[in-house]
């Protein structure tokens, strides 16, 4: 054999052994991508976090030269977006000289750009919270696309986010009310000593007139104390204070009470001049109602 | 002598007449007070309602048997309730979320009030809930007149002495946010 059908033929087993690799490049395993979501079984009203992996970069990772991840389909009406953020590690850049990681969002999409080589390992590599808007149960789905470009090329995958949300939680308030037995006596003493009245007004035994509200619900409330006078007895005004005689003329608001109960007291304060005609013991003249609120 | 005679006949017949007018008027008139008060939704009942609400349920595992201390005279009541509120017009019944647990030394009167800037009209009126039981449906008044849509509104919680029937002094009111269905 002449030496030049030798070196032909090796020319021959070297090119065949380039499209070898190549093609064997070019057929390596495709990019795995799941996401994940946290809760997994999310509510309307709260907040859901949806994270986007890689699941194979032990593989292919180190051919990454870009990736770009599109999450489409973002109806602000649904979804509000608390926060986008690329989890790749910082990217060493390719010739000539670019590197990118960032997130941008535009009309319904959310992309992750990354130009460069990953210097670390990629397991996660997008993570958006989301505020999910709405009260009903329900399902939203969003389309994703992968771009992977690496050494040997380009590679695309399409994909569909699925979020289901259960109906926004019922909130239940947990609240006790006690009340005093609301006796009071107009006292008119004449106190012969002095020459005036001792202890003119309408008074009661102690606490008598003491209204205890506590909460032990999950989520502030707003407490607010009303009198009003029964029918005939007009003229006797109430009003309510605290446990330092300081008048309460705004909603008490008792902060969440269901690690701690917090409790606010207010005690009941009858105002009127003498009544005209002796009032029978047990008549009603008046009622206490108890707001159980929101804050404002 | 005889025209003496009836003219005091007369008097006396219109005397009778006009006694039986002022009687029957009397009557009538407190038939129709009586019958207005037991048909008018607004009316808070004084003493407490004989018969335990048909749609009130047993508190399950509300095994607390100790009670809320109140002072003598007074009185001590434990809630646990949603302020959402959901109305079936088709059904005629309202779906709440009210419970007056065992701890409560005090049976409970529920009214549904809804709100419209300054009128107010209760919509729903319970029986007796006694302590332990829970109250999760409310009857529709017939006098309800609503639509479908969002609205204002607000329980009333009355409270009556267990053992005497009497109604407490002191009440609740608790906003509530209205959703109104066919």
């Amino acid at each position: 054999m002449s030496i030049k059908r030798v070196l032909a033929i090796a020319a021959v087993i070297c090119l065949c052994a380039a499209v070898l690799a190549s093609v064997t490049v070019m057929a390596a395993e495709p990019c795995a991508f799941s996401y994940s979501l946290d809760p997994a079984d999310p509510v309307a009203g709260g907040q859901v976090t949806l994270t986007i992996s890689l699941d194979n970069f032990d593989t292919i990772g180190n051919q990454i030269r870009g990736l770009q991840v599109d999450v489409s389909g973002i109806d602000l009406g649904e979804l509000e977006i608390v926060s986008r953020d690329s989890l790749m590690p910082a990217p060493d850049p390719i010739p000539p000289g670019v590197s990118i990681n960032t997130t941008s969002f535009a009309s319904g999409r959310i992309r992750l750009t990354y130009i460069g080589i990953p210097t670390g390992p990629v397991t996660d590599v997008l993570q958006i919270t989301f505020n999910i808007l709405g009260t009903e149960a329900g399902s939203i789905e969003l389309p994703v696309s992968y771009l992977v470009q690496t050494d040997a090329g380009q590679e695309t995958y399409n994909d569909t986010i699925t979020i289901d949300f259960d109906a926004a939680p019922t909130e239940i308030y947990d609240v006790d009310v006690t009340w005093g037995s609301m006796e009071f006596v107009y006292e008119d003493i004449w106190n012969p000593d002095t020459h005036d009245y001792d202890g003119i007004g309408w008074s009661c035994a102690a606490d008598a007139n003491k209204i205890l509200v506590t909460s032990r619900s999950n989520v502030p409330v707003a407490v607010t104390f009303g009198y009003a006078a029964a029918g005939g007895y007009s003229a006797i005004s109430g009003s309510f204070e605290d446990s330092g005689a300081v008048s309460i003329n705004t909603p008490v608001v008792l902060a969440e009470g269901d690690d701690t109960p917090v409790s606010t007291a207010a005690y009941l304060k009858l105002t009127s001049a003498k009544p005209a005609s002796a009032i029978s013991s047990g008549t009603v003249i008046g009622t206490v109602t108890v707001t159980i609120g929101v804050p404002s | 002598m005889k025209h003496a005679m009836d003219k005091k006949f007369n008097l006396r017949k219109f005397l009778i007449i006009l006694l039986v007018v002022i009687t029957v008027g009397a009557v009538a008139t407190t038939l129709f007070v009586l019958l207005k008060n037991s048909d008018d939704p607004d009316a808070i009942p004084e003493f407490a309602p004989q018969d335990t609400d048909n749609n009130a349920e047993a508190i399950e595992d509300d095994d607390d048997e100790e009670k809320l201390e109140a002072s003598e005279g007074g009185g001590a009541v434990s809630m646990s309730y949603s302020k959402e509120v959901s109305i079936s017009l088709s059904e005629k019944k309202a779906s709440i979320i009210f419970w007056n647990p065992k701890r409560s030394t005090m049976d409970a009167v529920l009214q549904l009030i809804v709100i419209s800037g300054e009128q107010e009209a209760v919509i729903a009126q319970s029986q007796l809930l006694p302590a332990g039981y829970k109250l999760e449906k409310m009857d529709l008044l017939d006098t309800a007149k609503l639509s479908a849509g969002k609205y204002s509104g607000k329980f009333n919680i009355l409270y009556y002495n267990p053992e005497t029937g009497e109604r407490a002094v002191v009440n609740t009111n608790i906003p509530v946010d209205i959703q109104v269905k066919e």
